[in-house]
């Protein structure tokens, strides 16, 4: 179920009537049951596969609490791993590294046809294994104890709000509030109503408009293409998919507020970052936590995190017990697997790469580079921004093209600033809108920065932030129509 | 706290609210551009058959029996073929003039075309009348104006696609195509938000008026832009490198189109108002007129050049593209004098030239 339709808006307003009238336990099963509804929406033959997913960890993570010693806890993780992955690789990744392999051994000299079949991507399936996958590392770190209670946990990795595109949570985060009976709080579920709104906004009236225009640059020839138009096409991309993942998480925050469960922030102006570094505090930072988590510092034998807050830059304090790989083999990695995570493409890795090779330069100018004076310390930090901003929008070309050839011809073209600045292949259009969306995007975290935050608690402010929900609710009712799904769902 | 809460549910029911209230006007969208001076006319013959078609409102598969047996002399435009500006009753578009000047019992003439029409749509709508009639001959009008626009809109054929309202995107992502949808499967959701559709259109008709409410939305932002940027009907449009060659790339299937066909090509470089300086920058307008003349000289097709054919006088104003401002120059529709010389010019073009 998309939430951009009719469909969900009717389904949780019966989902919430329910679960506030119902007990506990009937409360549990009655979410188990409607995220498979949730689910099933799409299609139902897959629901089996989440299923089976639920109870391997369910079953697994039991088997490990019980085991009497690591070692055969271990091999029950690594159980766990090989379903979870399996399914991951079956469904996401056979087809990409079973071409690979036929193009390596038709270079060496064979004459292997390409596989020539498809297969369709379940959908949310990199979340809800990245979800059961941190549960049974959990009860194997001995950060939680099994759950035995089966709707519960199975409530905890299907929850409905957050189950095809994230956040992907802990199951320390959700577990309580499953477990206890929230009260109903109208504070609380006004707030769901402010943050479901907002989510609307971003998807059905900007996100789903700037798709079209996305969508006409991206099918413009390449060659010919200037600096300015590369820069506007990554731009542009960057705010789709900006306001498009940002408006699921609000939503899937705002659902689960009505039902008093509160999910940890998956954004928060990623745009205003001023280093990458920082930029990973603030995008998607469910998943960059989880793969710090679970994978980086693992990497590095280093002391991990039990939550899923923070993201991938977050400063580490820690023993280097067993110091497995060094932190910039870990990251570049790491990034690596970040790329693949995200879709079956060359593209992708490189997308990760990419982020990669900036962060070890990051590292490398801030080892380097510590301005004493004032003025070099100001300047810094005002230069930074910008070019943080151009690095991260330069970032989305990998991940929205096809082929990497058509990449690197853009990088190409911007760094040898083809056509002069002044050279412009678009409609107008394309350049008015990647323009306003910037200054609106940056006005957006300076007022709220330093104008709303300061002073939210008064009357007055309280008006303010409220009053945009008129126009906001208005433009929501106009143009919700469910014909452009979230970006994040083919992941 | 309980303020902002109470706050909350207030605007948001006011905001449900106001799709009510404020979605009473009807405004045709289509005809948006041509203010009160000027007035789309689709020509039907004494006997009510429709000569001149929009494929937005009209069916173009039903024109095989009007057609007949008959050879069918086609034109292919823009607004500027089904708008008179200042019309007075009786007045006819040159379509109308050509229909009765040309059609007999061995030939018909018969037109088609929609405001702002890109080659990319009309290379469409002439599959349409392939597929419906014996078309002998083509003309066909370039305007430098309309290879500034691309693709096919979401109404373009009356039947043919479906409202943006009920279109969904809730197919499957394919490996290795992570962009690509699956179309085979309609899965629950599709089926359930259809049946919502028509439930919610049928009891709140404020539902079906959203489409009416985003067109007047856009079109604010449309007017607001302009108004901010200065931008009017004399301002100078560039050309847009990627949409120009896709347009030139359906004006080659065109001919293509003919030549499997048997069609005859006329090109036509269509009037345009002369007292004020054209809207385009002059290089381009003329590598424009080059590379009509060089696509003539490869496909052997014959370019007719009626820039000046319609004077000054003739011309009138279109609604202004700016809020605050009530009209502005209007570069593409002729008062009916510019029609009654057009299909002068154009039925000796076709006659001479075509044995008709």
């Amino acid at each position: 179920m998309i939430f951009n339709s009719l469909t969900y808006i009717l389904f949780l307003v019966f989902v919430v009537s329910l679960y506030w009238v119902l007990k506990t336990r009937s409360r549990l099963i009655l979410l188990f049951l409607a995220s498979i509804v949730f689910y099933g929406f799409w299609r139902w033959e897959f629901t089996l596969l989440m299923l089976a997913s639920t109870l391997t960890d369910y079953w697994v993570a039991q088997a490990i609490y019980r085991s009497r010693n690591r070692s055969a806890a271990r091999k029950w993780l690594s159980l766990s791993l090989i379903i979870n992955l399996g399914f991951l690789f079956v469904f996401k990744y056979l087809i990409f590294f079973g071409n690979t392999a036929v193009n390596v051994l038709n270079f060496f000299g064979s004459e292997l046809s390409a596989l020539n079949f498809s297969i369709i991507l379940p959908l949310g399936i990199s979340f809800y294994t990245f979800q059961t996958i941190s549960y049974s590392v959990d009860v194997y770190r001995g950060f939680i104890k099994p759950e035995k209670n089966f709707f519960l946990f199975g409530s905890y990795v299907t929850f409905f709000p957050q189950l095809v595109a994230g956040p992907i949570l802990r199951a320390a985060e959700v577990l309580p509030f499953l477990r206890s009976r929230p009260r109903f709080n109208v504070n609380i579920f006004s707030q769901g109503v402010y943050r479901i709104s907002l989510g609307l906004f971003l998807k059905v009236v900007l996100a789903d408009n700037v798709a079209g225009w996305v969508n006409e640059v991206f099918s413009y020839p390449i060659a010919n293409l200037s600096a300015t138009d590369v820069l506007t096409k990554s731009f542009l991309f960057g705010f789709q998919i900006y306001f498009d993942f940002a408006a699921y998480s609000h939503i899937a925050i705002g659902s689960a507020l009505l039902m008093g469960i509160k999910f940890p922030e998956n954004f928060n102006y990623p745009y205003a970052a001023n280093s990458l570094k920082n930029f990973w505090k603030r995008w998607h930072i469910s998943l960059s936590s989880w793969i710090r988590d679970y994978l980086y510092l693992p990497l590095q034998g280093k002391k991990v995190l039990d939550r899923s807050t923070g993201g991938l830059g977050i400063k580490v304090e820690g023993k280097h017990a067993n110091q497995r790989m060094s932190s910039n083999a870990a990251l570049f990695l790491t990034w690596a697997i970040m790329g693949l995570w995200h879709g079956a493409n060359w593209t992708f890795v490189f997308w990760g790469v990419y982020h990669a090779i900036f962060l070890y330069f990051e590292r490398k100018i801030n080892q380097a580079l510590r301005p004493n004076w004032k003025i070099m310390v100001t300047l810094k930090r005002i230069a930074s921004w910008p070019i943080t901003l151009v690095i991260a929008m330069l970032a989305w070309l990998p991940f929205r093209e096809q082929h990497l050839e058509d990449v690197f011809l853009q990088f190409g073209n911007l760094l040898t600033l083809q056509g002069g600045l002044l050279k412009l292949s678009f409609r107008e259009n394309a350049y008015l809108i990647a323009g306003a969306l910037l200054i609106a995007v940056s006005a957006a975290f300076w007022l709220d920065k330093y104008f709303y935050q300061p002073r939210k608690d008064s009357v007055y402010m309280q008006v303010l932030a409220t009053v945009i929900l008129l126009p906001v609710t208005y433009l929501n009712v106009v143009f919700l129509r469910p014909v452009e799904q979230f970006i994040y769902f083919q992941f | 706290m309980k303020l902002k809460a109470f706050l909350t549910f207030l605007f948001v029911s006011a905001g449900i609210l106001s799709v009510y209230l404020l979605n009473t006007e009807t405004i045709n969208f289509n005809d948006a551009a041509l203010g009160t001076e000027t007035v789309s006319y689709y020509y039907t013959d004494s006997a009510g058959h429709q000569v001149h078609y929009n494929p937005a409102y009209h069916d173009i598969e039903k024109s095989s029996d009007f057609f007949g047996d008959r050879e069918v002399i086609l034109f292919l435009g823009n607004s500027q073929s089904h708008s008179i500006n200042q019309k007075q009753p009786g007045e006819k578009t040159f379509t109308g003039i050509l229909y009765e000047r040309l059609s007999s019992e061995e030939q018909v003439f018969i037109a088609g075309s929609m405001p702002n029409a890109n080659l990319q749509e009309l290379k469409e709508l002439y599959r349409v009348f392939l597929r419906n009639g014996d078309v002998k001959l083509l003309v066909l009008p370039i305007f430098m104006d309309d290879l500034r626009e691309d693709g096919l809109r979401q109404n373009f054929f009356k039947k043919k696609i479906q409202s943006v309202d009920k279109g969904t995107a809730m197919g499957d992502s394919v490996v290795n195509e992570p962009f690509e949808k699956s179309s085979a499967h309609q899965s629950t959701q599709e089926y359930t938000e259809e049946r919502l559709e028509e439930l919610f259109s049928e009891y709140f008709p404020v539902w079906n008026k959203r489409g009416q409410a985003r067109g007047n939305f856009f079109m604010f932002l449309y007017k607001l832009r302009n108004t901010v940027l200065g931008i009017g009907a004399t301002t100078v449009r560039r050309m847009i490198p990627g949409r120009y060659e896709r347009n030139f790339k359906a004006l080659e299937e065109i001919a293509q189109l003919s030549e499997a066909n048997g069609v005859e090509l006329l090109l036509l470089i269509p009037p345009i108002r002369q007292d004020v300086s054209m809207p385009y920058m002059q290089s381009e307008y003329q590598e424009f007129l080059k590379r009509i003349s060089g696509f003539s000289k490869k496909h052997l097709v014959p370019v007719v050049n009626l820039e000046s054919a319609v004077p000054d006088t003739l011309w009138g104003y279109a609604a202004s593209t700016q809020l605050f401002k009530s009209r502005d120059y209007d570069f593409m529709h002729f008062q009916a004098g510019g029609h009654q010389i057009l299909a002068d010019s154009l039925e000796v073009l076709i006659r001479v030239n075509y044995d008709i």
